[in-house]
This record gives structure tokens, sequence and C-alpha cells, in this order.
């Protein structure tokens, strides 16, 4: 499952873009690669992100994986929910499992992602 | 890669396969944490047929295993199963096993499946010539189920009636399971209320089959390998290759009740004297994690400003919801409360020596 109108990173991010925020989040094929989340370990308010620097990280019953800001910015809303509902992640990567919300720092990073049928050629060439 | 009889029915209830120690196994079905909880609440269905099963039988077999194990193979009644460790003659695990006593002179090893091919040769090469013991390979002609969790017996009652009551822990016995020759043991590695099945290899699919449908409204599941790894680290329980290896001796992982030093001479028992004598290098401790982080096998352990140990086995319970783990830590660190930190990816996260088992089950209603 990849929605279209999302940008897709290498590292199986998703944003989604509202004028100068983007949501942010792990896609599907992230999510079923994962296994069952347990604990997500979720950056502060106020961080300011570089593109490509880890952002958190998500413990799974198997093995813990990092999560990568796709884009430059400053973390303005993290999703506290996952707290007591990690399981977010696994049913509702696109919508519940949102992990935090950038305040962009140079919006023409987003351009430079991929769209919804180039992550799905990606995806195939990666298996 | 090799394939328990199983292998298509995995499949088909949508197992996702991996690797382990060169066997094609469900990691999981319908995921970790359901069939996790099922075993928690009802019971799970566990292919455990990669395990090796190798028979001793002789006139000899006593004095042979008394030899070649750690515990006292005198005090396992026939019908009762006893939990011991093989060492190498340095006093390392080579394996942790279950010893099934058939007959009186007749014994079923069963052992890690990571182990079996090294065990048998081990096995073969501590057999004196002289000695009457026959040592028989039979992990292809013999599968291995585990059903395990609180609808266990009911589950098993239903098709053998009520003789299952008196099947103590660790007893079994020799029944017909759908109109196949069995045993059943009261053994398992979750923690929970559970029987062991060992089953025709020919018959195994068939049975795997019945006990599904029959447990179908007991809430049954089938369960993996990675159910199986959070359940039994809950329970403290050891899993080889991260808690035990051929480097660390019973001693060192707090094992020394399975191991019987009045019983005479056994591989591996000088070394262990010696050891018990002037204290280990390292122990095995049981904590958990204060704030809530995964700690992983590997991990460093830190106080006073230097390292004292590492972790072994690590995960986050789902059902304490708290990071725990097995370590081996330097001795004065592994009395009960002591604090340390644990190195996660740079973070120092503050944990504690606890006591084993993590989780006890609820005591069943009156």
């Amino acid at each position: 499952m990849i929605p279209e109108g999302l940008r897709y990173h290498k590292e199986h991010e998703w944003v989604r873009q509202d004028g100068q925020q983007v949501t942010l989040g792990i896609s599907d094929f992230a999510q079923e690669a994962l296994g069952d989340v347990v604990f997500v370990d979720l950056p502060q308010i106020g961080t300011v992100m570089e593109q490509d620097q880890e952002i958190g990280e998500v413990e799974s019953t198997k093995a813990t994986s990092s999560i990568y800001s796709p884009v430059s910015g400053k973390i303005v809303q993290v999703n506290t929910d996952l707290q007591d509902h990690p399981e977010h992640l696994n049913k509702d990567p696109y919508g519940q499992g949102w992990i935090v919300v950038l305040e962009l720092s140079n919006p023409a990073e987003v351009d430079g992602l991929m769209t919804a049928a180039q992550y799905q050629e990606f995806i195939s060439s990666q298996s | 890669m090799k394939h328990t009889p199983l292998y298509d029915a995995h499949v088909a209830h949508g197992g996702k396969i991996v690797d382990f120690a060169g066997w094609d196994m469900p990691i999981q079905y319908s995921g970790v944490l359901d069939e996790y909880h099922a075993v928690r609440t009802t019971a799970g269905l566990f292919d455990v047929s990669h395990m090796g099963r190798i028979q001793v039988a002789g006139v000899d077999a006593v004095s042979y295993l008394q030899r070649v194990t750690t515990n006292d193979v005198e005090k396992i009644d026939p019908l009762h199963s006893q939990y011991s460790m093989i060492c190498n003659t340095e006093g390392g695990v080579k394996d942790d096993i279950f010893i099934y006593r058939l007959a009186q002179n007749k014994f079923l090893l069963c052992v890690n499946g990571s182990n079996r091919e090294k065990i048998l040769d081990w096995l073969l090469q501590q057999n004196d010539q002289k000695e009457d013991v026959h040592i028989d390979d039979r992990s292809a002609s013999i599968s291995q189920l585990a059903l395990q969790g609180p609808a266990a017996q009911a589950i098993m009652q239903q098709e053998l009636g009520p003789d299952l009551d008196s099947l103590k822990p660790r007893q079994f016995q020799e029944v017909t399971v759908c109109g196949a020759p069995c045993v059943i043991s009261r053994t398992g590695y979750t923690g929970e209320r559970g029987y062991e099945l060992y089953i025709p290899a020919d018959q195994v699919l068939d049975i795997w089959k019945q006990l599904m449908a029959i447990g179908e409204v007991h809430g049954l599941k089938p369960a993996g390998l990675g159910a199986r790894d959070l359940l039994r680290l809950d329970m403290g329980y050891f899993l080889y290759g991260n808690d035990l290896t051929e480097e660390i001796t019973p001693i060192e992982a707090g094992a020394e009740w399975l191991v019987c030093w009045d019983k005479g001479p056994f591989v591996g028992h000088e070394e262990l004297r010696r050891q018990k004598d002037q204290g280990p290098t390292k122990r095995l401790i049981a904590f958990e994690l204060l704030p809530k982080a995964v700690p992983r096998h590997g991990m460093k352990l830190l106080a006073d400003g230097m390292e004292i140990g590492e972790v072994a086995s690590g995960n986050l319970s789902p059902i304490l919801q708290k990071g725990i783990g097995l370590a081996y830590v330097l001795p004065p660190y592994s009395e009960m409360g002591t604090q340390f930190d644990v190195e996660i990816r740079g973070k120092h996260v503050h944990a504690k020596v606890v006591k084993a088992p993590f989780y006890k089950r609820p005591k069943p209603a009156a």
C-alpha cells in the first residue's frame, strides 16, 4: 500500500506536505518488514533536523531500526500517542501512526523525494 | 535448507519463514505479539521438530549419561524428565538438554536444533566401546510439537480424556493422540501450563491439523519462533547461543542446581569444581530497565565508570511493558538490586538486577 500524494524516502519514510510543514511516518512496506512495533523512541519538540539525519528509533519484537528525516527542518509536533500505542505504526502507518510534524527549512527538498510510483519501483528493485 | 514435515502447513497458515540453524522455520504467522498473547491467555501450538531427539539405550546407559551430563540421572524416575547440561572438558556448556527416562535403561535426549550434529558426534565420541550403550539419532523419525497456554489442558483433554489430570510437571506418558502413538510430556519453554508431544514424523501433520481444529474454540493459534523467544525470556530461560556457549560454565550461568557434585566424575567436573571453589569471573543476572527502552544482545553494561558486563538476551516484555534481559556481569555487580546502566546506542539507560522469572502467571481461579 503506497498512497498517492505523499513523498517517499529511500529509508522508507513518507512525508505529507501541508504548506511549510510536513507530517512524517514510515511506509507500509517498512512496518511490514519490521514486524510488531513495541516501542518508539521519539525526538523532542524543537529539535532541528538535517536532511537524512536520524530522528528516532523504532523497536520491534525482532530488532531496532532508525527513522531518518527525509527533509531539513524543526520538529513542531510529536505523536506522543505512540508511547502507549506503538501498534499504530503497524495498523495505520499513514494515519494514526504518524511520528512527527516538521517545519520545513528548505521546502525544495520535498520535490527531491520519490513519488508513489517511483517508490513502488524502488521497492521492487530492492527485493 | 531443511524442512520439518509441517513446512507446507506453516506456509499455508501464513507463516513467515526464516533460517533458524539451517531449518526453514516460521518466525511468526498472525504476528509475534498476537501469538505471544495467545500463549499467555489461551494457547499456542509450536512446531519444534527442528530440535534434536537422540535415544540412548543399553545396560550401561545410566553410567554413561552420568558421565556425559551434569545432573544426576539416577534421580529421574521412569516416565519423568530432567533438565541437564552437557559440558566440555573445560566445563563450558556444549548444550542444555532435557532427558526423558523412557524405561530403566532407555532415555531420549532432547537437544537444541543448532547443536544436534555437534552433540551427536560428542555422544558417539564419549562412548567407550566396552560399554553397552546404543546411541540413535531419532530426530528425523520423531517430530515434536509444543502445545502451551492456559487452554492447553482443555484442548488435550478433549482428545485424551481425564488421564491428563495426574500428569505432573516434567512427567510424561505414552498415549494415543488422534490415532498415533505419542509421548506427551508436561514440559515447555514458555512458563505456561502446557505439553510437548513426540510424534511419529509421518503422522505429525495429521495431529497438527487435528489439534488446530480441536483448539479453535479455545482460541488456539499456531505460534512461531518470535513468540517463543519472548515467552522464554519472560521466564529467564536460557537460549543456547545467547546465554550459554562453550565458553560459559553452568556455575557462571547460575545453573549450579543442574550440577550434581557427589555422583562421581563427569566431563567438566574438575574445572567446575575448581571454579566453584575459586569463584567465577562473571555471573549471569536477570535485569530490568527502569525507563522504558529495549535492551539487546551484545549491549554493554556500565557502572562506576567502567564496563562491567554485556547483555546476553534482551527484549521488551509485552506483558510487563518493561525492557528485560539476561546479562553476564563481574561478580560484585551480581547482587539483587544492584544498579547499573545499559548503553543503548550511546545513551545510558538505568537498570537493576532482579530475580527471574520476570513474569509469574496468575494462579488459576479456585
